[in-house]
């Protein structure tokens, strides 16, 4: 006989942690399986630790929704629950007059998001604000902070099991099919055994493992699975003691918000990430790569010195969207668009995925509840 | 009476050892926790017989080298000697002295560095864990009035283990507070090479963070410190022991992303027989 549980979730990253929280907090009975040894080991070991003012994204979109919604909420979870975080503010700096119309479109962008307090800083106001800079304008946005995600990810399990969840580490989704008793699924645990358990909601949070898991659900068709690209960024750290109070941001590119400067919360400076399209996952920073850093960084840091960038860490994008395109969506994929009663799949849940991971976990809560 | 509690001087020594290294840094050595039984100078036992100590307390300590979580494990004791040539224990390894003169010994012998799991601890999550491994090393170790000297050079040998060498000097003065009660305080300094150094204290690029960014340790002194213990005679064979030991953590180690607090303060608690 299968075991039965109510709702199993896919994936021990911030958003899988996120919806387990918020479906155990709802009196769901829940396990959360993860193929790693520890929780949080995936994308959301590798991020910026930036909580996005939701500036960027295009009106309507799921990404600007669930960012403006989800910083509101994530500051309120870390003030109420001690969560290391700092609002530290952030500028977006035009450094030349060419880059300074570049700004206007974000600022519209930002107000009709309802990110409504990002407002224009001039240049002799920016070498009050941050006398290291060069900036011709910058857009100024006093919501954008920085967080401890290792400490946010155990908040959320922490709290998904002070409701009963349970997380069942090295155990790797393998297979799931729609049967009379809810969804059927597969695990491998340690060893290479196969167990069974049974389910009535299925939430795919798998991060780069999301399509994989997705292609083993029987009968979902592959229409609904998208296109995958990794889309890796290396960060470097500053030497010595950050020049910059406040986050710093070039105009952004196609491909991501372009090579900034963040600050964590031991006051330590780095800069990144880049772009660099990649077929397999590979997480080795490039200490090759400071070249190019240094070029970039100098636009809006003249003063970075030849030896001042020591490799950091690197991370991978989960890209549904081809190289040049412009920037896609999250996915988030309940019943309602593939047809299979209790199975949501998130694809694409790149950057600012952390940030909107409270929001994303109600959203995947709502499609849910409303079958 | 005299005699015993002369022995006994001796004896603090092994203790203040183990309990001070119960926290050791930096590979969790028993170099460190090396005892200096005064034997030579002060045990009554005849040339040919056993000289054991035994007994068990618990340790509270940090997490691993530069930890600033702490957890707490029992601590075995045994410390064995034959005809005072030939040791087992769980302090000084499984060895011999070689060398053994009126106030000083030295010879060869192998102790065994503990390794690291990395499974316990959010700040080495994705670091591989580090295991165990036998070293082989030289030891001296001398007596003058109440001071000992002591110190070695060993070097790892295990495969997955660390490869490295480390070398250790330690002085120490004991002195008895009263007929019963003896205290130990010492000071102590590690070196170590770029092998040990990238095995505990590096993080490859693939195993960086967003919180623990690449790093690669080099050689150099590593921590000193100092320890401080208490000895309590409760009757003749049996005696309890507390102690504390602070280090600091320096140069590279010091520096490395997996170091959360440079100032690492372990405490042991032992109750021990001497047979
Ligand atoms: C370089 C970079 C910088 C970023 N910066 C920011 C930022 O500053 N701010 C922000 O808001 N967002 C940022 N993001 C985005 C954010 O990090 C992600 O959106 C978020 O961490 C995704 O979390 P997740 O839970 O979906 O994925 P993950 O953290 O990858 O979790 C998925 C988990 O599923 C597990 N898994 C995979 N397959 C299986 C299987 N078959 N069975 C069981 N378990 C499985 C994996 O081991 C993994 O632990 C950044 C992302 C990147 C790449």
């Amino acid at each position: 006989m299968t075991e039965q549980v109510d709702t199993i979730v896919i994936g021990a990253g911030a958003v899988g942690l996120a919806i387990a929280r918020e479906f155990s907090r709802n009196g769901h009975e829940v396990i959360i399986l993860e193929s790693a040894d520890a929780i949080g080991t995936g994308i959301s070991a590798r991020s910026s630790e930036v909580i996005h003012a939701g500036i960027y994204y295009q009106s309507g979109s799921l990404k600007a929704e669930l960012c403006v919604a989800g910083k509101v909420a994530l500051y309120k979870y870390c003030e109420s629950r001690n969560i290391p975080h700092r609002r530290t503010g952030k500028l977006i700096v035009a450094t030349t007059p060419e880059e300074a119309p570049q700004l206007e479109p974000l600022l519209q962008q930002a107000h009709a998001n309802g990110v409504t307090d990002v407002s224009y800083v001039d240049g002799s106001r920016i070498a009050d604000m941050e006398p290291a800079l060069r900036a011709e304008k910058a857009l100024l946005s006093p919501t954008t902070g920085i967080i401890d995600s290792h400490s946010l990810m155990h908040s959320f399990l922490g709290e998904a099991e002070d409701h009963g969840a349970r997380v069942a580490l090295r155990s790797k989704f393998r297979k799931a099919e729609a049967g009379p008793n809810g969804i059927s699924v597969e695990i491998e645990i340690e060893g290479g055994e196969h167990i069974k358990l049974a389910c009535r909601h299925l939430i795919n949070a798998a991060g780069h493992g999301a399509h994989e898991v997705a292609g083993g659900i029987d009968g979902l068709s592959p229409d609904f699975i998208p296109e995958r690209y990794l889309a890796k960024g290396t960060y470097f750290l500053l030497k010595g003691p950050s020049p910059f109070r406040r986050l710093i941001y070039p105009v952004p590119n196609s491909a991501g918000l372009g090579i900034h400067l963040t600050i964590d919360l031991g006051g330590q400076a780095r800069f990144g990430p880049d772009v660099e399209w990649i077929e397999r996952e590979d997480y080795e920073t490039n200490a090759g790569r400071a070249h190019q850093f240094r070029e970039s960084i100098r636009e809006y840091y003249p003063g970075l010195g030849d030896d001042a960038l020591l490799p950091g860490y690197a991370g991978i994008r989960p890209k549904i969207i081809a190289p040049g395109q412009p920037p896609g969506d999250f996915v988030i994929q309940g019943p309602d668009a593939h047809g299979l009663d209790g199975l949501v799949n998130l694809f694409g849940i790149e950057s600012p995925g952390l940030t909107s991971a409270l929001a994303i976990a109600a959203k995947v809560y709502s499609r849910l509840r409303a079958e | 009476m005299k005699l015993l509690s002369a022995a006994f001087v001796g004896l603090i020594f092994v203790l203040g050892s183990t309990v001070a290294g119960a926290a050791d840094v930096g590979g969790t050595s028993m170099e460190s926790q090396l005892s200096g039984a005064n034997d030579v100078l002060f045990d009554p036992t005849p040339n040919d017989d056993w000289r054991i100590i035994a007994g068990a307390g618990f340790g509270y300590s940090p997490d691993y080298p530069g930890s600033d979580d702490f957890t707490s494990n029992p601590l075995p004791l045994l410390d064995a000697e034959w005809r005072r040539t030939y040791f087992i224990s769980t302090q000084r390894g499984v060895g011999l002295n070689y060398f053994r003169k009126r106030n000083w010994r030295a010879g060869p012998r192998f102790t065994l560095d503990q390794g690291r799991d990395s499974s316990g601890n959010k700040a080495l999550i994705g670091m591989p864990d580090i295991d165990a491994s036998i070293e082989l090393g030289i030891f001296f170790e001398s007596f003058s009035g109440p001071w000992r000297f002591k110190g070695d050079i060993r070097r790892g040998l295990s495969n997955g283990g660390h490869q490295g060498i480390v070398a250790s000097f330690d002085a120490a003065i004991g002195s008895g507070l009263s007929e019963s009660t003896n205290l130990i305080a010492g000071t102590f300094f590690h070196y170590a090479d770029a092998a040990f150094s990238q095995k505990y204290f590096s993080v490859r690029s693939t195993e960086s963070t967003a919180t623990r960014s690449a790093y690669t340790a080099g050689a150099g002194l590593k921590d000193y410190g100092a320890y401080l213990t208490f000895v309590q005679n409760i009757s003749d064979p049996v005696f309890v022991s507390a102690s504390g030991r602070f280090t600091r953590l320096v140069g590279s180690a010091a520096e490395s992303p997996l170091v959360h607090a440079n100032f690492q303060t372990a405490l042991s608690f032992i109750i021990g027989y001497r047979f």
